[in-house]
């Protein structure tokens, strides 16, 4: 496998590319670090009668893409006119290649667990009366997670890209100890 | 309205990930990834902490207050 397929398997599943890198451990602890990231973001905003949530915070997801656009519609002429261009490729980013920032693993397991009946065992609040602050912050926790994500795919790229001499380094290494 | 402990648990707990991820992907050995996490939250947390010192000292040295 090419450097940037084994990198980009991390859109799959976070901490992939390290995995098959043979970095199970370092692996395992980012799938673990971002994935519970991601959780406790989705569990700190959670959809909320069928329209709120982290997944509905842009009008629509990829699970519900009809229903979103028929909501973006609804919406009055006035929020349409104060939707500029960076809130559009926001949305469109948002929308189309968050899932695969985040991994598409994590993005489906939070989707599900968000809309499950055990985020009213975790969470303080009743789902529907959930503080404003407390949302933005569970924003910026799933937000974050796809992000470090990012890094963690660009970090598998530079280790398989240098794999072989970063084990010419460590056999040398080993060599003079 | 959250309360003062649960944003800045929240605030540590995203500091804590950050350098633990930072720790995992900055390349050093095994061994020295507590150090690493350390450094990595211990410089998060500081700026975040002088940042604000700043932002409300500013006022004061501009004679805004």
């Amino acid at each position: 496998m090419n450097p940037l397929g084994i990198s980009l398997t991390g859109c799959l599943v976070p901490g992939l590319g390290h995995m098959i890198l043979g970095l199970r451990k370092r692996g395992v602890a980012l799938f673990l670090i971002l994935t519970a990231m991601f959780l406790f973001g989705v569990t700190l905003h959670p959809d909320a009668d069928n329209g709120g949530g982290f997944f509905g915070k842009y009008k629509k997801n990829i699970f519900k893409s009809y229903q979103g656009r028929e909501a973006a519609f609804q919406q009055t002429d006035r929020g349409r006119d104060m939707e500029g261009p960076i809130d559009k490729a926001w949305r469109f980013v948002f929308i189309y290649g968050y899932p695969f920032f985040v991994g598409i693993f994590d993005y489906l397991a939070g989707y599900l667990w968000q809309g499950s009946e055990f985020v009213e065992a975790v969470l303080p609040y009743e789902r529907s009366e959930i503080p404003v602050a407390a949302k933005d912050i569970g924003d910026c926790f799933a937000l974050l997670a796809g992000l470090l994500n990012l890094l963690a795919i660009m970090d598998a790229y530079d280790l398989a890209v240098n794999r072989r001499t970063l084990e010419e380094a460590a056999s040398s290494l080993e060599a003079s100890a | 309205m959250i309360s003062a402990g649960f944003a800045l648990a929240s605030l540590l707990l995203a500091c804590l990930c950050i350098a633990a991820v930072y720790a995992l992907i900055s390349g050093q050995r095994p061994g020295r990834f507590g150090r690493e996490l350390l450094v990595g939250f211990g410089l998060m947390v500081g700026g975040i902490l002088v940042l604000a010192g700043v932002i409300e000292l500013l006022p004061v040295i501009f004679g805004g207050a």
